[in-house]
């Protein structure tokens, strides 16, 4: 195949999931403009790597995981500044349930962070997900138990804010 | 499984699935980013070189090819050259440029006093400049020497330094004494003048301020080579992405894994060989080019070797056996300099710590192969940075010794310090070989 023709095959599918990874960048960044920049940069980032992604079928997870480790990347770089808004958020007792949670998945690793956003962002199956992982759905779902686990510890300690029964 | 945690995260995903954005601003943000690979290939700009302030390094470790007796002959001969033969017989490629007429004659003296120095000539490429220069005082000297060297742009704009290096002190009584400064940029410069500024200085207090200018304006385009093929580091595969073959030095550029379980710290034996299977390039003077496995933006890093430029070949293969690297987010030492203790060692390598100062301490090793400044940022127990102006290395009976001075005094409660390692004395083995063309 050209270079070109592939060039241009490999930005298609870019776009096809512009919506997935905007999401994503969003639900880390927290602003347009930031998450835009984060579309820009992992679109060149993905180009670069293109070559290391052997099966096409994953393209979708693939872009995901270089988004997530841009994000993560981004956010430990403003570190400060991050912990500087929750503090004052804290102090307030004024956590949205979304920014809660936000917080909540942020102190996973970035593995499980990866896998929370696949499952219930993103919404892979256990089918799916076991396939891609290359494990049994069995250990996929532990994992996803142990990740839960952490995130109901987390939550907790926040200060007993819970919603729903 | 926790119903009540995983419905709130479900319901927190739900809450992040409308957005706002134009679909038509979205589409135009990764064409964008698509462009960006092109201009940025153009441009070649490594990122992790304009973060480095310029780096100094004197030439302590040479090693490698000797000068080939044709070349001695032909070069030897021009009046002048003699030094400069001499200068460069561990580095092929400069002998190449010589040869191949890229030696660009400068001839410029400045006297000061009793002292004068020349700029005999210079060896350029976009991205850097090899500049042989020559003292020459009435007395003898020891230690006579070409240093606090600065390159900038004669129209007065910032020169993108990358790195900065001179050469050795004589190491005798001389009159005469020809040595060559390089500078390297981070990204390819167009200027074509220069000025240099240097202190001459010598044994018994000689020293001596000096500014040249000159010119400089030969550059050969790069060759360039898309590769893309991965190397195993312990459980990793890294891979190199491209070969970018300039008439000073060879560029490889690496790309680091998503999720990388291994820091790759230094190549030991990254190589260039013919179709004979002859090492042409390699890493020069055991300085990998300062990039370090997470000093970049996006996800790569640039190993230097000697440049083959000027070689005619048929078959280019990159070749490599043996590497340093730790497992990641592992590289860095925990040390507690009040005890003398060493409360974090990635891979335990290191013996012990010892205190010699209120500012200083010392890293003992078994074994005789680790001769690297490995110390990166230092940071207190409060993730204060300390700075450090100076390391040694040196031998005692038994061990190595690793010498390291902080510039600021470590108060007990300052402690543990954490010292991140740009180097490490673990060695994985996995001979690759890449075939260019």
């Amino acid at each position: 195949m050209g270079k070109k023709r592939d060039e241009e095959r490999f930005i298609n599918v870019v776009q096809a999931f512009r919506h997935d990874l905007y999401k994503t960048a969003y639900a880390f960044l927290k602003s347009e403009e930031a998450a835009l920049e984060a579309v820009q940069e992992v679109t060149f980032r993905a180009f670069k790597k293109r070559k290391q992604l052997r099966e096409t079928q994953y393209t979708k997870t693939w872009l995901i995981r270089i988004m997530i480790n841009y994000c993560q990347d981004v956010l430990r770089k403003n570190a400060r500044f991050v912990q500087t808004v929750y503090e004052d958020n804290d102090r307030e007792a004024d956590f949205s349930e979304q920014l809660l949670l936000d917080w909540a998945i942020q102190e996973l690793d970035s593995k499980e962070q990866t896998l929370i956003f696949l499952k219930y962002f993103h919404g892979y199956t256990y089918t799916e997900l076991s396939h891609y992982y290359g494990v049994a759905e069995g250990t996929l779902k532990s994992r996803i138990h142990v990740c839960l686990e952490k995130l109901r510890q987390t939550l907790s300690e926040k200060g007993g804010y819970q919603n729903g029964s | 499984m926790d119903r009540n945690t995983e419905k709130r995260v479900e319901k927190w995903a739900e809450s992040y699935q409308e957005t706002t954005v134009s679909d038509e601003l979205l589409k135009e943000t990764i064409d964008e980013g698509f462009k960006q690979n092109l201009k940025r290939k153009k441009r070649t700009v490594r990122n992790w070189r304009s973060a480095i302030a310029a780096i100094i390094f004197a030439f302590t470790f040479i090693v490698g090819v000797n000068t080939s007796p044709v070349f001695a002959e032909q070069v030897g001969k021009i009046p002048g050259f003699e030094h400069i033969v001499e200068l460069v017989k561990w580095d092929k490629g400069r002998q190449a440029a010589l040869s191949h007429g890229h030696f660009e004659e400068i001839g410029r003296t400045v006297s000061h006093g009793e002292v004068d120095l020349t700029i005999d000539g210079v060896i350029r490429d976009q991205y850097g400049l090899v500049i042989y220069h020559t003292i020459e005082t009435e007395q003898p000297y020891e230690q006579l020497r070409l240093t606090d060297v600065e390159i900038n742009s004669a129209d007065g704009e910032d020169l993108p330094i990358a790195t900065l290096s001179f050469g050795m002190p004589s190491q005798q009584d001389v009159t005469t004494y020809t040595e060559d400064s390089e500078v390297f940029f981070s990204e390819p410069v167009e200027q074509t003048e220069f000025v240099l500024k240097g202190k001459v200085k010598a044994e018994g207090g000689l020293e001596k301020e000096f500014k040249v200018s000159f010119e400089a304006d030969h550059q050969p385009d790069p060759v360039h080579y898309d590769v893309n093929e991965s190397f195993k580091v312990g459980t990793d595969d890294y891979m190199i992405s491209e070969v970018m073959v300039n008439p000073l030095r060879t560029e490889v550029v690496v790309q680091i894994p998503d999720d990388s379980e291994w820091a790759l710290l230094r190549f030991e034996d990254l190589r260039l060989l013919n179709e004979n299977g002859v090492a042409w390039a390699r890493i020069q003077n055991g300085v990998t080019g300062s990039g370090n496995w997470h000093s970049n933006e996006d996800g790569t890093f640039s190993v230097f070797l000697q440049s083959n430029y000027f070689e005619t070949y048929e078959e280019l293969t990159l070749a490599l056996d043996k590497m340093q690297a730790v497992p990641v987010d592992n590289t860095y030492l925990e040390l507690d300099l009040e005890s003398e203790e060493i409360v974090h060692d990635p891979l335990g390598a290191f013996e012990k710590v010892e205190r010699y100062s209120k500012s200083g301490y010392r890293l003992y090793l078994e074994g005789d192969e680790f001769r690297f400044g490995p110390f990166g940022q230092v940071y207190d127990n409060k993730g204060n940075e300390i700075s450090s102006s100076s390391h040694s290395y040196s031998r005692d009976d038994q061990m190595q010794v690793l010498t390291h001075s902080l510039d600021d005094n470590v108060t007990p409660e300052m402690n543990p310090i954490r010292v991140n390692m740009v180097f490490y004395p673990n060695w994985i083995n996995e001979p690759t070989q890449i075939d260019l063309n």
